[in-house]
């Protein structure tokens, strides 16, 4: 039973010409004078109301589209990447050993606790074998409709911390990024995230089932900082988010981030008005992150396992009793630390078009 | 519906001893009610309804305008199937079921044959386990799942204890969970990964299951059933959403390389076939034959006596309804009284006990069942019901579904439900399978009552309503295909109703809500788009109802958006089982009535009234004198103030101000028009053709609702301006009252322009697709009012034509009636003959 009377074909042309002429085409007009004659004036102004003028009356949005096209190429090479796949630019930095991250210095001299592994496993994972993992996504629910438009890796071997960065450029893309990622996970029996237990990992499980790929991520063990984060924040400290952590505990102060809310406007602006500036801070963003993660780690560790506590064996280790924060001197403005290679965000923003 | 070819099993029936032998000697019992609960509800005395019935025709013999009796109908068995696991044979006859009825054989084969099935029995005729037998057979053998979806919780939380007591009985290992709001976090990975029958409602499935599909993988892979009970409910919005839903639970399941079969359940209505092929949008198998035992019913239609022969005024339903109750009662009878609205509920559970539960250390025998009331309470209620302590129960349509309640000899029925299939489901509510029972619907003075009343035979013989839906309403589509695109990508080959599926997406990229890439369009918003659709109502927001007398703050009910303007203003009684607290404040924005408990004796009612504007129209026929129309209308609600009404002799004793933000909504119409020189010609003053026009349309509404197979609420009225500009309502004289758009009074005489409209109305945001139809209908409608109008036994107008006018004091031949001036508008709407002129010609 078809309740709503079907439209005749001259209705429907002329719905989609009233749509196609919002978008911009020219199309011929219809002789309204004719149609209007045997009207009463006080009835019906628009006689076939388009599909997008009547979903404007019953619930009005606003935005508004430009599609853009631009080349690939110049696009990964404005973002300091290289062009990998359709749709798929990395970029790679390598930061030599030890660097010094606020007051921290990173080195390869910490090893990752093995009792991580509980009785089956505890062999000590080296730290050149664990993955620091970090994504950047287009919102902050969950569910199958958001997605991981970068994915941020980090890891050591004996003389830097290397950062290889995904960054999807259109949708098309997300499969050969998922399985780039599924490739460096291939001997890495530890993943390191913040807050990765309740967001990345499930959101990158969703992703890989999506496209019918393995989660490689199910067989590795994992070490969420941020649990040990709320146990071992100090009170005055207003959260025990990342940056809080960054800020107070290792005196690194960050200069011009992009706001992590705003990290998926950034996406949403390139693909809607291919503005490429915004995923360049996006990408700083997510390094600042990881290069964090490494050095909460690294604290993390210096905090050996007493035996015992095993609520859930695979992050016992990090609940152990606080010890204190080394002493940050109140920094002035003028005194932050701001590591030579972080770029600045500054400047009109700039678009590919 | 009322003839019944089993006539050999009445004698049979007629004491329920010998149908005890019966179905033993059979083999069978019953495996819905445990041996404890069949000891404890003791079958009613076959005698106590005799007489009963023989009270009522001896001395009320003029009340009953109808009398029909459904004869019983014997059971009819048939062999379980050969292929049948024996682990689930064996759990089947330690429950004491050695044979199926012969339409849970009939339904096991279809469905065994891959067949979607829609099954349509009456209440207690052993539906679940048409769905179960098929279900536990698949899990035990292949491992497959199933997903079983009712309309509420409650029914949920029933089914799942009825697997569980069957699962139990032989170790079947099956694995029944209920997932709903109430699961628990902890919980929840449980259920995905090891449930094999996972019982949910739609709302779940749209908020928290689809949107987390991948969670569910393991679950989908394996998917090979979808039961849907109660399809009957699926109807208006709310089966229109559903459908929509079901359109995306499809397309997950085609991502899991699925194709499940969907297994139906339905009250009686008239297309149950068509409605589930809709819902499901794929052809269904339908088994409408049960094989079930019924005991014998007689149905009454009974009439209040006249109390004023001028008016055709007739004495309250409501003292009727709670007289037969009261005999009932007292008779030893279990009796079940359905109202038509929530304060209606109270009001009669209040008369009621006043007469049985005047004693307040006693348990109450006596209860009022109604939406609204904390799931705790209704909890409670439902388990001293199946208990048998309760004697009578008033209720909404909230126990028209299946909620175990028990066996219950009467069922009063105050007032005709609006449509046949309601009526049936509620007199199927008493007399569930062996014994005899009465049904008593009680005629209010209302025009579809009385009609009932004065043509028993168009209800006995009336064919139930079709359930109508529109899955391609457009905006309830339109937030489906948002729901779905966030669920998985669409592809430019991809279907999802009528509408035209890529400017649907197109016009989602415009506003940065999915982006495409390549073929497909894939959602970028950062939001859940499932938690700002509701799947019942447009509006959002429950309100809740804070007890703050001495100081508290307790929780004692819940009332959704729509209501809340009409339940909850400032200085309304509000009543929970009978008793009365008043508003005393209403916090709109944060949803909130704080309420006192107070002594009152009266209860409030709220006036409200309409006003529309013309925003398209989509299609007119017109003539010289009149012009009939469908289109978009723009529809504002305003609750305008309160009458107080004194318990028992329900006169007026005080009215009060309300001052709320208006509720709108778009929605379609249709509406009528008269040239206005014919107006002016027809009527001597501008006055006369207000009244002419709002008695026109409340007997249009009316006629327009069994024309329509709707329920009367389904549509809504309205008199007034095409554009809004004034609007018309009968005030307490019954005569035409004019505001002006800002609520004031209007001299109508002096407005510049005089154009009356007459408009019906999709009671629904955007409406259902009552207004089409309707106006394809409009000579029938206006033909049988002007019929209604003219043989009407009234003097100037009353509830059954026009709506009740008050005698006026003038003399009836000084001044044109109502009731004459509505015939005179109806005989001008009458005359357009013209074809139908598309609104888009040109």
């Amino acid at each position: 039973m078809n309740v709503t009377r079907p439209l005749s074909t001259h209705q429907l042309r002329e719905r989609l010409m009233q749509l196609r002429r919002e978008r911009g085409n020219v199309v011929p007009r219809l002789d309204e004078g004719s149609a209007l004659a045997d009207l009463p004036s006080n009835i019906a102004q628009t006689l076939s109301p388009s599909l997008a003028e009547r979903l404007a009356r019953l619930r009005p949005w606003v935005g508004k589209e430009r599609s853009s096209k631009v080349d690939p190429v110049d696009v990964a090479h404005f973002l300091g990447g290289a062009l990998v796949d359709v749709g798929v630019v990395r970029i790679e930095h390598s930061f030599p050993l030890p660097l010094q991250h606020g007051r921290a210095s990173l080195n390869d001299a910490f090893t990752t606790p093995s009792a991580l592994f509980s009785e089956k496993n505890a062999l000590p994972i080296p730290v050149c074998r664990t993955a620091f993992l970090d994504t950047e996504t287009t919102g902050l629910s969950n569910g199958t409709g958001t997605v991981a438009f970068m994915i941020g890796f980090a890891r050591f071997d004996t003389n830097a911390l290397h950062v290889t960065q995904w960054l999807i450029t259109s949708f098309a893309g997300e499969r050969a990024m998922l399985t780039a990622l599924a490739r460096c996970l291939d001997d890495v029996p530890l993943i390191v995230t913040f807050n990765g237990a309740a967001f990345d990992l499930p959101l990158l499980h969703t992703r890989f089932r999506m496209h019918n790929l393995a989660d490689p991520i199910a067989a590795c063990a994992h070490a969420d900082l941020l649990p040990w984060a709320r146990r071992n924040r100090l009170k005055q400290w207003p959260d025990a988010r990342l940056q809080t952590l960054e800020r107070e505990g290792l005196g690194f102060h960050r200069v011009d981030d992009l706001p992590g809310a705003e990290v998926p406007k950034a996406w949403q602006q390139w693909l809607t008005a291919g503005a490429a500036t915004p995923l360049r801070w996006a990408l700083e963003h997510n390094r600042l992150d990881l290069v964090t993660l490494v050095a909460l780690l690294q604290r993390a560790s210096h905090h050996p396992l007493s035996p015992g506590r095993k609520a859930d064996p695979r992050q016992a280790w990090l609940f152990e009793r606080p010890t204190p924060w080394p002493p940050v001197p109140v920094a002035a403005p003028g005194s932050w630390v701001r590591n030579p290679w972080v770029p600045k965000r500054s400047g009109a923003m700039q678009s590919m078009l | 519906m009322i003839t019944c070819p089993h006539t050999k099993a009445m004698t049979l029936m007629m004491t329920t001893d010998l149908f005890d032998e019966a179905a033993e000697q059979a083999g069978y019992v019953d495996p819905r009610i445990s041996l404890a609960d069949r000891r404890r509800v003791p079958y009613a005395d076959g005698d106590a309804v005799d007489t009963m019935l023989a009270f009522l025709q001896r001395r009320h013999r003029d009340r009953i305008a109808a009398e029909i009796i459904q004869p019983a109908r014997a059971a009819r068995f048939a062999a379980f199937p050969e292929s049948i696991h024996p682990a689930l044979r064996n759990a089947l006859r330690t429950r004491g079921v050695e044979a199926l009825y012969s339409h849970q054989r009939e339904a096991f084969d279809a469905i065994h044959a891959g067949q979607h099935t829609v099954i349509v029995t009456p209440t207690a005729s052993g539906k679940s386990l048409c769905y179960n037998l098929p279900v536990l057979q698949a899990a035990l053998t292949r491992k497959a799942k199933a997903l079983y979806l009712f309309p509420t919780k409650a029914l949920a939380q029933d089914q799942v204890a009825e697997i569980l007591e069957l699962n139990r009985a032989a170790k079947l290992g099956v694995r029944a969970y209920t997932f709903d709001g109430d699961t628990p976090g902890d919980a929840r990975q449980a259920v995905r990964v090891h449930g094999d029958i996972v019982v949910s409602n739609p709302d779940m499935l749209h908020q928290g299951i689809l949107p987390h599909h991948t969670k569910w993988a393991q679950f989908f892979e394996n998917l090979a059933y979808v039961v849907i009970d109660e399809l009957h409910t699926y109807k208006g919005v709310f089966g229109s959403h559903v459908a929509n839903l079901l359109r995306r639970l499809k397309r997950i399941c085609a991502f899991y390389k699925v194709d499940p079969v969907f297994i139906l359940c339905s009250a009686t209505i008239a297309n149950p076939q068509q409605l589930a092929e809709h819902l499901i949008g794929a052809p269904v198998h339908a088994i409408t034959e049960s094989g079930a035992p019924q005991g014998a019913r007689h149905l009454l239609v009974w009439n209040p006596p006249v109390i004023n022969a001028d008016l055709d005024l007739r004495a309250s339903a409501r003292s009727q309804s709670t007289r037969l109750a009261r005999i009932a009662t007292t008779l030893g009878l279990k009796s079940i009284v359905f109202a038509n609205s929530r304060l209606e509920v109270e009001v009669i559970t209040k008369y009621m006990k006043d007469t049985f539960d005047a004693d307040p250390r006693k348990p109450a025998r006596v209860v009022a069942y109604r939406g609204g009331y904390l799931p705790t309470e209704r909890r409670d209620k439902e388990h001293k019901l199946r208990a048998g302590t309760i004697d009578c129960v008033v209720t909404t349509s909230a126990l028209e579904l299946g909620v175990d309640i028990g066996a219950l000899d009467v069922c009063i029925l105050n007032g005709y439900p609006g449509t046949v299939a309601a009526a049936w489901q509620r007199f199927g509510r008493a007399g569930r399978r062996q014994r005899k029972a009465i049904g008593i619907l009680v005629a209010t003075s209302e025009l579809l009552d009385q009609y009932i009343a004065r043509h028993p035979d168009f209800f006995f013989a009336a064919s139930p309503e079709h359930a109508r839906i529109d899955p391609d309403q457009l905006l309830i589509n339109m937030d489906h295909v948002r729901c779905a695109a966030f669920e998985l990508p669409f592809h430019e080959s991809d279907h999802f109703g009528a509408e035209d599926l890529p400017s649907q997406l197109d016009y989602l990229a415009e506003n940065a809500v999915v982006h495409r890439d390549g073929a497909q369009w894939h959602w970028i918003a950062d939001s859940y788009p499932a938690n700002t659709v509701s799947l019942r109502t447009i509006a959002e927001g429950n309100f809740i109802v804070v007890d703050i007398t001495a100081g508290g703050k307790n929780i004692i009910a819940e009332v959704d958006y729509s209501s809340a303007a009409l339940t909850l203003y400032e200085g309304a009684i509000y009543m929970v089982q009978a008793t009365p607290w008043q508003v005393e404040k209403l916090d709109w924005v944060g949803r909130k009535a704080f309420v006192r408990r107070v002594d009152a004796d009266y209860y409030t009612d709220a006036i409200d009234y309409t006003k529309l504007k013309v925003l398209d129209e989509f299609e007119h026929a017109a003539s010289r004198a009149d012009r009939a129309s469908h289109g978009e209308v723009h529809v504002v609600r305003r609750v305008a103030g309160y009458k107080k009404i004194r318990y028992y002799t329900h006169e007026n004793i005080g009215y009060g101000n309300v001052h709320l933000p208006d509720l709108e909504m778009h929605t379609s119409a249709v509406w009528w028009q008269i040239d206005p020189v014919t107006l002016a010609n027809s009527f001597a003053t501008r006055h006369q053709a207000i009244d002419g026009f709002l008695g026109a349309a409340y007997a249009l509404h009316h006629i327009a609702a069994l024309v329509s197979l709707a329920e009367l609420r389904d549509i809504g009225r309205s008199v007034g301006d095409g554009n809004g500009a004034w609007s018309a309502v009968v005030d307490a004289r019954g005569r035409g009252t004019v505001r002006a758009q800002d609520g004031a009074d209007l001299n109508i005489e002096q407005a510049s322009s005089f154009k009356p409209t007459l408009f019906l109305y999709d009671n629904y945001p955007g409406g259902i697709g009552i207004a089409v139809p309707l106006f394809d209908q409009r000579h029938t409608v206006i033909e049988r009012a002007i019929q209604v109008v003219a043989s009407c036994r009234c003097k100037e107008g009353c509830p059954a034509c026009i709506g009740p006018i008050p005698p006026s004091p003038a003399p009836a031949s000084a001044t044109l009636s109502p009731r004459a001036a509505a015939q005179r508008v109806l005989g001008l709407l009458g005359s357009a003959t013209a074809s139908t002129t598309p609104g888009m010609a040109g």
